[in-house]
């Protein structure tokens, strides 16, 4: 290797050193701490030496938990409403905001702006919004809707309408990465399909969205992986409530070590949440060969 | 080509610096164990050692460690206690800091303790006391109370945190509940201030319902929806969370009485907030203080200190104390929570800790910061200059006597009973009461169904805090 190659790798190298350092820190060690804890007995209030290796019996006592069985089950529900809808409502503005629409950089920046809002504040708004004495229930009762549900604390309605204010919140995101994705769809492609007489929906789907494909494996794998991370959406807007219809993984397993103090469990639960991500991801990077367009 | 190189070698340069200076910030924030000095000039002994006696003080020059967050070790009442302990016993008291845990970490003083680190003296109300001795991390105080010849039952009575038979603390505050009420309130809808003799929860819905005014949105009564509101009733008619062999006792009628006399009160009754206004959050905890048509609120005695803060809560209606009402036909009752001394098992000296706990306990109300003391052995002499002196002189216009403070605070006749549930998993049990109930209150689960899960639930955490 020249001496000029050796020093750009190291340049290379040393600017991804940051990045490592703390992702070893903060994600690597914890995450190897974590899996240490769940095959042990480590209670916030055991004494140090009383720790014993008890093997996969954390684990064990997941699947027979019922708490914690209904808690992957609303994650389950949470993801498979999230992920699509964030994706399907992104791609449709990017579209739609892509083509020549008035106020174009104003709805841009409308879409975009919950995203960079404190998610703390937004909970605040749909909290009063949605509440009793809150607009949209009393829009509903001038309707003549008699008893409107009140979305927050309504069991079987409070999940979507959680879910709703995150894809609200997030969809922002996807939009922009679309956006940027369609501004690489080659204009003599569309122009071609037009010239073949297809419709303005035909080239969506038969040239666009197999352009942007690539881009859909990405934000669909980033997307599945957002809805999971969904303690901060959801311990602001009802704390795993009303009772514990919002009560998903990531708010159980935060429980579980710092209400319940039982830290080699919540640990099981972390571990076998990974493991789940970890499965879902690999099915999507298989299956991209049938349907990613490179 | 040169000049690319060198940007690229700065950049990386300037990563790496804010890297470190990232992580450098970080160890300041979380200095965990720094020793400050209480400003005496101190003499060096050896800790754990006993110092000769020469001033009549047993104690006099011992050095013990008092864990204390950093707001508490500024803290003026802190501060000016420990400066007394050296006046008066000779004992310097060094704070050291533990860092105060943020939301969802756990407690810093916990893992200091469990880790082996030397402490003589933690302060700590009686729930998380008991997450202490669950830890094995507490002294039991009996026999060197015993040792010194000192009674805590007759100067703390039933305020003395009591686990597993045994003391581990002494209690130096109480915060018993309380009965407020907003004269205001009373005066517009012409009802007479209600009395503290014969107050019970029969005669507070009586009253509640004639203050409530919905259209006008006047609430006669408000509560919060923390979990012990929801079995409090069962409490004050002395029923127990456990039954003799551990397991839980919530199959206990009172306690499915007690869970719909609470959500009736809102939901049936319609004399304060529905459980559904309560979930989603639309009165908060200081709505009472911070509002001006709520009539009455029974909570802990912590509200008087947003009464008295008019900077942050000015208001134009003058407010009353009441004790907390009880269910007719049982004995007058209130609910209480203590703030306690305790000596850590790495204390190296528990006879001096011993001595300056009890003096902090016994002593610290008279420093007039205005908290209520936990002892019960106050002369009426005594408890009359301290409500005269400290307690009232906030609320002289709000026309609260001293007869109305000493039938809140200081009724030695009324019995005491803890705030939440304490034994065996119990945080995960006050967890499961605050779902559960709180799905009965929305109407999602039948009283039985749900009292029959907090049940199921309750004797599922035993089990599993007991492996």
């Amino acid at each position: 290797m020249k001496r000029r190659q050796l020093m750009e790798t190291l340049t290379g190298y040393m600017f991804i050193v940051p990045y490592i350092l703390l992702f070893t820190i903060f994600t690597g060690i914890p995450f190897v701490i974590a899996m240490g804890l769940s095959f042990v007995n480590v209670k916030y209030i055991t004494k140090l030496d009383n720790i014993q290796f008890v093997g996969l019996e954390n684990f064990v006592r997941f699947f027979s938990d019922p708490d914690a069985l209904a808690a992957l089950e609303r994650t389950a529900i949470y993801s498979l409403i999230y992920v699509p809808l964030i994706m399907i409502i992104g791609f449709v503005l990017a579209v739609i905001l892509n083509k020549g629409v008035f106020f174009k950089k104003t709805l841009r920046s409308m879409v975009f702006l919950p995203y960079v809002s404190n998610m703390v504040a937004v909970a605040v708004v749909f909290r009063l919004l949605l509440g009793a004495r809150g607009p949209v229930v009393g829009l509903l009762l001038k309707l003549g809707v008699e008893n409107p549900p009140i979305l927050l604390t309504d069991a079987k309605l409070v999940l979507p309408t959680v879910v709703a204010i995150a894809v609200w919140k997030s969809v922002g995101l996807n939009m922009i990465v679309y956006l940027a994705a369609l501004q690489g769809v080659p204009k003599a492609l569309n122009e071609a399909a037009r010239i073949d007489g297809a419709t303005r929906f035909q080239q969506i789907i038969h040239v666009t969205l197999p352009v942007v494909s690539p881009t859909t494996f990405f934000l669909s794998i980033s997307s599945l992986i957002t809805s999971l991370q969904n303690f901060t959406v959801i311990q602001s807007l009802t704390q795993g409530g009303p009772g514990q219809a919002t009560t998903v993984m990531s708010i159980n397993i935060v429980r579980t070590a710092f209400t319940r103090f039982d830290t080699s469990y919540a640990s099981a639960q972390a571990m076998v949440m990974f493991a789940v991500v970890m499965l879902i991801t690999l099915v999507q990077w298989r299956g991209q060969k049938k349907w990613v367009t490179y | 080509m040169k000049k690319m190189r060198l940007l690229s070698l700065i950049l990386v340069f300037t990563m790496a610096v804010n890297l470190f200076a990232g992580c450098t910030k970080a160890d300041e924030d979380n200095s965990s164990q720094t020793t400050v000095d209480n400003g005496e000039a101190t003499t060096e002994t050896e800790n754990g050692q006993e110092t000769e006696d020469t001033s009549g003080k047993k104690y006099d020059g011992v050095t013990l460690k008092w864990a204390v967050t950093e707001t508490g070790a500024s803290t003026g009442e802190n501060v000016e206690l420990i400066e007394k302990i050296k006046e008066d016993l000779g004992i310097n008291i060094e704070f050291t800091i533990v860092p105060t845990p943020k939301d969802g970490e756990i407690d810093r003083t916990l893992v200091s303790l469990m880790a082996g680190d030397e402490l003589d003296i933690v302060y700590s109300a009686t729930p998380s006391l008991k997450i202490y001795q669950s830890a094995g991390v507490l002294t039991p105080l009996d026999e060197l109370a015993e040792n010194m010849g000192y009674d805590m039952k007759e100067v703390f009575g039933e305020n003395l945190p009591v686990f597993d038979g045994a003391v581990y603390g002494l209690p130096a505050y109480s915060d018993i509940w309380l009965t407020f009420y907003n004269k205001k309130v009373f005066d517009d809808a012409g009802v007479p201030y209600p009395e503290a003799e014969g107050w019970t929860w029969e005669k507070y819905i009586e009253t509640a319902e004639k203050l409530t005014d919905i259209e006008n949105g006047v609430w006669g009564s408000y509560m919060l929806d923390y979990n012990n509101y929801y079995y409090m009733y069962a409490t004050q008619k002395g029923a127990d969370a456990y039954k003799a062999d551990g397991t839980s006792n919530f199959d206990d009628p009172l306690y499915s009485e007690a869970l719909k006399f609470f959500a009736d009160l809102g939901n049936e009754k319609e004399i304060q907030p529905t459980m559904g206004m309560l979930a989603a959050g639309e009165y908060p905890w200081n709505a009472f203080a911070a509002s001006d048509n709520i009539g009455m609120f029974v909570c802990g005695g912590w509200v008087t200190s947003l009464l008295k803060n008019h900077e942050k809560y000015p208001r134009e209606w003058k407010a009353g104390i009441l004790p907390m009402p009880y269910p007719e036909g049982s004995e007058a009752s209130t609910l209480v929570v203590n703030g306690n001394y305790a000596i850590p098992t790495t204390s190296a000296n528990k006879e001096a800790a011993f001595e300056a706990v009890k003096y902090m306990a016994e002593n610290q109300y008279e420093l007039g910061y205005g908290r209520v003391p936990a002892r019960v052995n106050l002369s009426d002499e005594e408890i009359t200059r301290y409500i005269e002196e400290e307690l009232g002189a906030d609320f002289v216009d709000d026309g609260i006597t001293v007869e109305d403070f000493r039938a809140g605070w200081f009724d030695a006749e009324r019995i005491p009973y803890p705030e939440k549930i304490i034994g065996t998993a119990d945080t995960s049990i006050n967890q499961i009461w605050f779902e559960e109930a709180q799905e009965y209150g929305l109407g999602i689960k039948p009283l039985e169904e749900t009292m029959q899960s907090i049940q199921e639930r309750s004797n599922r955490a035993i089990e599993e805090a007991k492996q």
